[in-house]
């Protein structure tokens, strides 16, 4: 399902960035990527989605190297396979819940708001509690509600590969078991590979594998420093 | 597209403030210039239709456009007045229907109109409430005047002098209101008829008076300490009016005529070619055509002004949009990062802009349409300066 080899990516000329010697994740396989923040965890989300581009290395999804897609080719893909679950939920203030959960089949003629797919939207919205919640704006949802409308815009699409960066960092932990039972169950139901960036460790024993960024020899991802400092560092 | 527009609509409702802003520049930038054409068009054709209505205007030598706006709209005062013998003269030629006007006075701030009933009936004046003048003294009002000072017949209106500090000259006549005429959409509605007389006697030329007997106070009544003077006509005092001189020499400031056929205007036009420094006759569709020249110079300068300020406001909104973009860059990453193209977001910024400016289109074209309905009834002249 997902294969890199001797990937590098760094931001800039000089930021950080990551190395990926090798990974390979099975298709329906549930990973959680661990360690501290500013590991590079959300980077390898993003590489993995073709938000981010390879500086080298190869990198296929789902059968498709990313790095040798085009960048409306690459879109269209990210749109049909990848459901993504981003940090800071990335969700429009102007639209309402129901809006902003069928957003992906509003923005790509790739995915056309059929009646099937309003049913999809309507299903997720209402397993993720968010039913009575449909109409009512962005801004009047609490933290814990918006994340689950960002989780519902992932699940839509009902991608073979679902990306969340810490899906769970801003909820209770009776919303959060069921947050995560919803993702395990999406994900087993169509066979999806799950990677899921969180800092809890009570999920860890969940996944299938754990990619601990904390041990590069282990993982076989390198954190890459930024230059700067490297120089700063050996000054001193 | 359905989506695009879907977010282009809840974007532009969510942000109604400035949607609302953007709408309002543009309706403005767009309808200026409809709104001045239609303005100008229909001043123009108003203009026409009056002169056309008052073929030929005679009148003491002078600016012919003050002579033209005087006959046409009561408007300014033509320098020199001509005698009521040019009336005369013109009439025993035969050649048309003669309407002497003499507007000298105010009365409210509207003019009287001192004319002949014919006039009432060329141009098709009607009397809504009331009566037409039966007497000296007697007036009927245009329907705006009756409107504007409320007065209804029976009621007094008084002539205002055209020089309060000439103690020796007119005395204010207390008109009475035989009735008011329906509205015409005319300069007619602002005026108010007197018969000829009736503006003579205002002028001081004619005048009632009793002699006075002993004891009463010469001061207020007139300035001949043996006679009191009326400054009302009434049916008990109406008979003592009288005119002093020849009719031939009472004013008139123009003569309106219409003439009886093409041939009578050319015979008329003839007469008035000799080099006469006293008299003139005019075209009114001539000098009004003369004066929509200007109209239509001033008009082309406003075209001007608005197409500059269409580039102003189009600049405007694109210098907004640009700063738009910078600010919804977070929302644009967004739409990036689920799978949106820059063309989308292109795309996006048109939708809205399109939006915004086919509600400008929609409040132009019901603001156009309105205003063309409601043009017939609004009072044009009035508008623009007594034009």
């Amino acid at each position: 399902m997902i294969e890199l080899s001797d990937v590098k990516f760094r931001y800039g000329d000089d930021g950080f960035g990551l190395s990926i010697s090798s990974l390979r994740i099975a298709a329906g396989e549930t990973v959680a990527l661990a360690g501290p923040s500013g590991c590079g965890k959300t980077t390898l989300l993003n590489l993995l989605s073709g938000i981010l581009d390879a500086d080298s290395g190869t990198l296929v999804v789902a059968d498709s190297e990313l790095t040798s897609l085009r960048n409306a080719d690459r879109r269209a893909f990210r749109l049909k396979t990848i459901g993504q679950v981003f940090q800071e939920f990335e969700l429009l203030d102007y639209l309402s819940v129901r809006e902003n959960i069928q957003l992906p089949f509003c923005i790509n003629p790739a995915l056309p708001l059929t009646k099937d797919a309003r049913a999809e939207c309507d299903r997720v919205r209402e397993s993720l509690g968010l039913g009575p919640l449909a109409d009512r704006p962005i801004d009047r949802l609490s933290h814990g509600e918006r994340q689950r409308v960002a989780i519902g815009r992932a699940l839509v699409t009902r991608p073979l590969l679902l990306l969340a960066d810490e899906p769970t960092g801003n909820l209770d932990p009776t919303t959060r078991d069921r947050i995560i039972d919803l993702l395990f169950a999406e994900a087993g139901e169509r066979e999806a590979t799950l990677i899921l960036a969180t800092h809890d460790h009570s999920l860890l024993p969940r996944f299938d594998r754990v990619i601990d960024f904390g041990s590069p020899k282990e993982s076989g991802i390198d954190l890459i420093s930024p230059r700067i400092a490297q120089t700063a560092g050996s000054d001193r | 597209m359905k989506g695009i527009l879907l977010l282009a609509r809840r974007h532009v409702m969510r942000h109604r403030a400035r949607s609302l802003l953007l709408i309002a520049c543009l309706t403005v930038t767009v309808s200026l210039p409809g709104v001045t054409r239609i303005l100008v068009g229909h001043f123009e054709s108003r203009l026409a239709d009056r002169a056309r209505t008052t073929p030929l205007v005679v009148g003491a030598a002078g600016s012919r456009f003050d002579l033209a706006l005087h006959a046409l709209y009561f408007r300014g005062q033509p320098p020199r007045e001509t005698s009521f013998g040019e009336v005369t003269r013109l009439q025993e030629t035969g050649y048309g229907e003669v309407l002497p006007i003499f507007a000298r006075f105010q009365a409210a701030g509207a003019p009287i109109v001192g004319t002949t009933f014919d006039y009432l009936i060329h141009r098709r004046l009607r009397i809504t409430d009331g009566a037409f003048m039966s007497r000296h003294g007697d007036c009927v009002l245009g329907a705006r005047v009756a409107e504007r000072l409320s007065l209804g017949p029976g009621d007094g209106l008084l002539s205002e002098p055209d020089n309060v500090f000439d103690i020796d000259g007119q005395f204010p006549l207390r008109m009475r209101i035989a009735g008011v005429l329906k509205a015409s959409n005319s300069p007619d509605d602002d005026a108010v008829f007197v018969s000829l007389q009736t503006a003579w006697i205002i002028a001081g030329i004619g005048h009632g008076h009793a002699s006075k007997g002993r004891g009463e106070d010469a001061a207020s009544s007139g300035h001949d300490a043996s006679t009191v003077e009326y400054t009302e006509i009434t049916d008990d005092n109406a008979a003592s009016f009288h005119f002093h001189g020849k009719k031939a020499d009472f004013p008139v400031t123009a003569i309106v005529v219409v003439p009886n056929d093409e041939r009578s205007e050319t015979l008329l036009l003839g007469q008035y070619l000799a080099d006469d420094d006293s008299a003139q006759i005019l075209q009114s569709v001539e000098v009004v055509n003369e004066l929509m020249t200007f109209v239509v110079r001033i008009r082309s300068l406003f075209e001007i002004a608005f197409f500059v300020m269409t580039a102003v406001t189009l600049a405007l909104l694109g210098l907004l949009t640009a700063l738009a973009i910078r600010l919804r860059k977070h929302e644009f990453d967004t739409l990036r990062r689920i799978g949106g193209s820059r063309f989308l977001i292109a795309r996006l910024i048109g939708a809205e802009l399109l939006l915004l400016f086919s509600v400008s289109c929609v409040l132009t074209f019901v603001a156009l349409t309105a205003l063309s309905a409601l043009l017939p009834r609004l009072p044009l002249h009035s508008l623009a300066g007594g034009v």
